[in-house]
């Protein structure tokens, strides 16, 4: 079993989230950055559905105490074994009582077990989210059971992991229907720099910088993961895996799905700036 | 889809969506529910779709991969005009009896001060009316209802509450709505229920969809925890 010795800042369990019901008001969830998530079961050969820890800026402390095979993956981040680091991005094989620990993440990591591990399925999904899962986030004590893996020899996943999709500050994104009620002086100020708020969460990111607006709220519309909302007061919203399914905010751009994912890595407080997509 | 709600917008949403949003002033009971049956037929219709979301006015179809948006929006469309023809499908209204117990209406002395009323009136206009479900959302199972009567509308709480407690009954300007679960909120409280109007161990979570009715009944506190314990099916009242 997986035995969480310290659980760090906010660590969940995550797949691809839980569709079909959002007719409930039940939010997607799901990994903030699937495309680690995915690389994270497809380098241990793993069904890439199957879920996988996500944690973020200070990560967990974990005891594995059967032999098996991980995989942590993340644009950045200190892994130790024992307290001695490690590379990230790879098979890691672990022997029994072994120790992992994972801090200094910038921003979202992954780990996965080689063939998973056992945890609590709520309306297809494995994603922790209050009121649906009986735990919004893994705490200390918690235990999650994987079958011991004794075979060392496991075939080598052969992905190249490339950094550089992270480095860019551009957003692509598509407008949405209230864009057109921008002035011209708010849509010239959408094509600078933006910085990312402290504030932000799985909901939502937000962004520092206020834009003079005098647009009232419309009546509820769906929005989606990746859904740019400009506030009453000026503040740009950008919802994120967990976001409410309806919206009452004009909605100014829709985030592609890669976006998503590099938005979901940006340091707090980096700049960042939107680029304008023709669907 | 009906003659009378031909007045749409088909929306390129993203790489993968399509959103539609209909012309309507305001939330319309037959409109919700034609809605309901259109949401059906497309899910049935199409393998590539994800999921949908509805509101009151609008539609968010979200596809499996991503698709060729013009060709994606011809084809809605043209469900859109296939739909037509059986335009006399509706479905059913269902109308549940929620207890509601007044007594715990944390905001029903202020709401009675704003409308210049009794809490007795104020309870009795809660209670007499007959409430349609606009649409789920804001909470996983919360329930927006409308419409409130006019003489007992009142603004959100200006500061919200750290926690409004689950079964809560609020009111906030023309909607009433039923807190699904413990959460922060700035609706005006009326009242508690005692029954799970939402359970994430069932599937479908929730018995309520969006054209349903809701009627509250005043009960008491004793009553309030039997209910609690007991917690007894919801059943439509025409079920």
């Amino acid at each position: 079993m997986i035995e969480v010795l310290n659980a760090g800042f906010y660590t969940t369990i995550q797949d691809y989230g839980r569709f079909h019901y959002t007719q409930y008001g039940i939010p997607l969830s799901g990994a903030m950055d699937r495309r680690l998530f995915r690389l994270s079961n497809l380098l241990l050969d793993n069904d890439e559905k199957i879920p996988a820890i996500e944690m973020i800026y200070v990560g967990a402390k974990l005891k594995f105490t059967e032999q098996t095979t991980v995989c942590i993956t993340s644009p950045k981040a200190e892994v130790k074994l024992n307290g001695i680091s490690v590379e990230l991005n790879k098979q890691l094989r672990l022997n029994r009582n072994d120790e992992i620990s994972v801090r200094q993440i910038e921003s979202f990591a992954y780990l996965a077990v080689k063939n998973g591990f056992s945890s609590e399925k709520k309306l297809n999904s494995y994603s922790q989210y209050k009121t649906i899962t009986k735990k919004s986030k893994l705490e200390k004590g918690d235990k999650l059971y994987y079958s011991p893996n004794v075979n060392s020899t496991l075939k080598n996943a052969n992905i190249k992991f490339d950094n550089s999709y992270y480095n860019s500050s551009e957003i692509d994104v598509f407008v949405l229907p209230e864009y057109s009620c921008l002035n011209e002086f708010q849509k010239k100020r959408l094509n600078m720099d933006f910085t990312l708020s402290p504030k932000s969460n799985r909901m939502a990111f937000q962004l520092n910088e206020i834009i003079e607006n005098q647009m009232n709220g419309i009546s509820s519309k769906p929005v989606m993961p990746g859904t740019v909302q400009l506030t009453p007061e000026g503040s740009l919203i950008i919802l994120m895996r967990d976001a409410q399914v309806t919206g009452g905010y004009p909605r100014i751009f829709q985030l592609t799905e890669d976006s998503i994912n590099r938005l979901a890595q940006k340091k707090l407080n980096s700049k960042i700036k939107f680029k304008i997509n023709k669907i | 889809m009906i003659d009378q709600y031909k007045d749409y917008k088909i929306i390129k949403y993203s790489g993968n969506a399509i959103s539609i949003e209909w012309k309507i002033q305001n939330f319309q009971i037959d409109f919700t529910r034609k809605l309901q049956v259109f949401i059906n037929y497309l899910k049935k219709n199409n393998d590539n779709i994800l999921y949908i979301t509805p509101t009151f006015d609008s539609l968010l179809i979200r596809f499996k991969n991503p698709v060729n948006l013009n060709a994606a929006q011809e084809i809605i469309e043209n469900k859109l005009q296939n739909f037509k023809a059986k335009s006399e499908d509706s479905i059913n209204a269902r109308t549940f009896q929620i207890p509601v117990c007044y007594e715990f209406g944390e905001d029903l002395e202020t709401i009675a001060n704003y409308s210049k009323l009794s809490i007795i009136d104020v309870i009795e206009i809660h209670s007499n009316q007959i409430y349609n479900i606009h649409f789920i959302g804001f909470l996983p199972g919360f329930l927006y209802l409308g419409e409130v009567d006019e003489a007992i509308q009142i603004p959100r709480k200006k500061t919200p509450r750290l926690e409004v407690k689950k079964g809560s009954v609020g009111i906030a300007e023309n909607q009433s709505g039923i807190y699904s679960s413990n959460s922060p909120g700035g609706w005006q409280i009326v009242g508690k229920t005692p029954i799970e109007i939402f359970n994430a161990n069932q599937n479908p979570p929730s018995k309520f969809l969006p054209g349903d009715q809701v009627k509250f009944h005043q009960i008491s506190k004793s009553k309030y925890a039997q209910l609690l314990k007991d917690q007894p099916k919801l059943k439509p009242e025409n079920d």
